[in-house]
């Protein structure tokens, strides 16, 4: 096989890379935080322009709840990282995320043990770190808002724009609360 | 028919060493000066708990936690550095793909948190481009190579095919998403989102606003799709794809003025696919590389090295900010002054100003040649 040859193959082999990918991307179920909001699905329709933001609270004695700016968590981090950042914290303590997915003892169960066996062990250091993560949470929260809060409840806002009747109006719904 | 694909592959996109050269150096003067690339050494603020790599993250591969600081550091220091190198033609090629996976890194352990951002297409350019033949004209050391002219043509349809796709999976998201249903507006949607939600409202948002028109949305829906979904197509004809490029041009530029997202380093990528052969001519590139060739010297090499390390790697230490790092963005990020719109604003009057001298020169050259037709 001349040089050419392998020049040749060069192109179509970078498409099947990137294709495959893509296609793996597609059909890819992420049980981990990764937040991929699906931009494309909740498209508006016709007579109905809809929208939705997220609302952070933190309550302290489940009384008088503050909304939290929770973009001064992390200096100098982009927002919407920290959200997608906090939108992964489980909703209890004991809470484990590293599931133990192992099937059974075929070639390739073994060779994603293999290839996978970082990650899990990412996912068992991410789960132990938990009590730290949630000091530093809570101390975060008292620096921003000067508030001892025990827990933050994650709201979904949904704007909705009815246009033949101009009706602009507003709905919450509860994501998740995550207490201490 | 292998005739055909030989020609696709290798000579249409074929760029004289010249205009290669050119592309280098103009690659690594706006990564360094105005595009930058991201700072990650904010994520040494960030808990072990966030550090969850997702299945198709390299980051998985390389550590079981957040790196250390002095890691993050030299992950936002060093590509710099490689910028000087890839400017000055000093073992360009290992500089540009170290570039381009240090790039690569940094976004995997920054995406590990949970956000997915898409900035492949700068350090893919990178990349790519560093098989092109680029460093073996107006390079610190061209001299010691001999140059393949043979696949000159292959790293530019390469990055070209990778262009389109990404386009492409852009297109097919929203036709997966019902952009192309009668009943839905796709658009409208996200101008909707961008108005009220993020408070998006400069330039022509407020104009934009008050059109109530189901047909004005629902042809831009359709328009989005067709253009996204026929990129990857364009690549099979230089000139179709060039066209594309200039309609992307105009795509940014509308995405910009209505919904006020900024998208500046894919512009890098579409440089590759100017008119080169014409600008080499017109322009005289040979000569002008012939005046400042004084300036590819060793001392000059030594010196940006060194005043850019100090310069980033000061800034870089007091700022753990999620700043694109480009000496624009750095002198500008403590003043109230926006980089990102400014940077911006920058990048798009450069690209029309470059289409519109380039059509000019183009339809002179055709005119020319009709007129002195025997």
């Amino acid at each position: 096989m001349s040089r050419k040859d392998i020049m040749r193959m060069l192109p179509i082999l970078f498409f099947l890379l990137i294709g495959f990918e893509f296609l793996v991307m597609l059909n890819f179920s992420e049980p981990y935080p990764a937040v991929i909001l699906p931009p494309f699905k909740e498209t508006s329709f016709k007579d109905t322009l809809q929208a939705s933001s997220f609302k952070f609270l933190i309550y302290a004695d489940t009384k008088n709840p503050i909304e939290f700016d929770y973009g001064k968590l992390i200096d100098g981090a982009p927002k919407s990282t920290v959200f997608s950042m906090l939108l992964s914290l489980p909703n209890e303590k004991k809470y484990s995320q590293a599931k133990d997915d192992k099937g059974p003892k075929t070639i390739r169960n073994k060779l994603k043990e293999t290839v996978f066996n970082n990650r899990k062990k990412a996912l068992e250091k991410s789960d132990a770190s938990y009590p730290r993560t949630e000091r530093w949470l809570r101390e975060g929260i008292n620096d921003i808002a000067n508030i001892e809060a025990d827990s933050i409840v994650i709201l979904k806002i949904q704007f909705r724009f009815i246009r033949s009747e101009e009706i602009f109006d507003s709905s919450a719904s509860h994501i998740k609360t995550i207490k201490w | 028919m292998i005739n055909k694909y030989d020609y696709l592959i290798f000579d249409q996109y074929n760029l004289p060493l010249e205009a290669l050269a050119s592309f280098r150096m103009l690659f690594a003067a706006f990564s360094l000066f105005v595009i930058g690339y991201p700072n990650v050494f904010w994520l040494n603020q960030v808990p072990d708990y966030f550090y969850r790599p997702q299945v198709l993250n390299v980051a998985q591969f390389l550590s079981t936690g957040m790196p250390p600081s002095w890691i993050l550091y030299l992950l936002s220091l060093v590509p710099a550095l490689l910028l000087v190198l890839i400017f000055f033609g000093y073992k360009t090629k290992w500089a540009a793909i170290s570039f381009a996976l240090l790039l690569i890194v940094g976004a995997a352990f920054e995406s590990s948190l949970g956000k997915i951002d898409h900035g492949i297409i700068h350090p893919l350019t990178a990349f790519i481009m560093a098989f092109s033949g680029w460093e073996n004209k107006y390079a610190l050391d061209s001299t010691k190579k001999s140059g393949q002219k043979e696949f000159l043509g292959l790293a530019p349809f390469l990055l070209a095919l990778s262009v389109s796709f990404a386009f492409f999976t852009a297109g097919i998201a929203k036709v997966s998403g019902g952009w192309l249903s009668p009943d839905k507006l796709g658009v409208l949607h996200h101008f909707f989102s961008s108005f009220e939600v993020w408070d998006r409202r400069s330039f022509l948002a407020p104009l934009f606003y008050t059109v109530e028109s189901y047909y004005f949305w629902k042809i831009q829906d359709y328009l989005t799709v067709a253009f996204e979904c026929l990129f990857l197509l364009s690549v099979f004809w230089k000139k179709a794809f060039q066209t594309f490029i200039i309609l992307a041009v105009v795509f940014h530029t509308g995405v910009f003025l209505i919904f006020n997202i900024t998208i500046t380093s894919i512009f890098l990528a579409y440089a590759v696919f100017l008119p080169w052969k014409t600008i080499v001519k017109s322009f005289q590139i040979t000569l002008a590389s012939r005046r400042l060739r004084p300036l590819m010297h060793f001392k000059y090499f030594l010196f940006s090295l060194i005043t850019i390390s100090l310069f980033f790697g000061v800034f870089i230490f007091y700022n753990q900010r999620n700043i694109s790092l480009a000496f624009l963005n750095l002198i500008l990020s403590n003043t109230s002054l926006d980089y990102r719109i400014l940077q911006t604003i920058i990048i798009y009057l450069i690209s029309w100003t470059v289409i519109v001298i380039l059509f000019k020169k183009i339809i002179k050259g055709k005119l020319s040649k009709k007129r002195y037709k025997p």
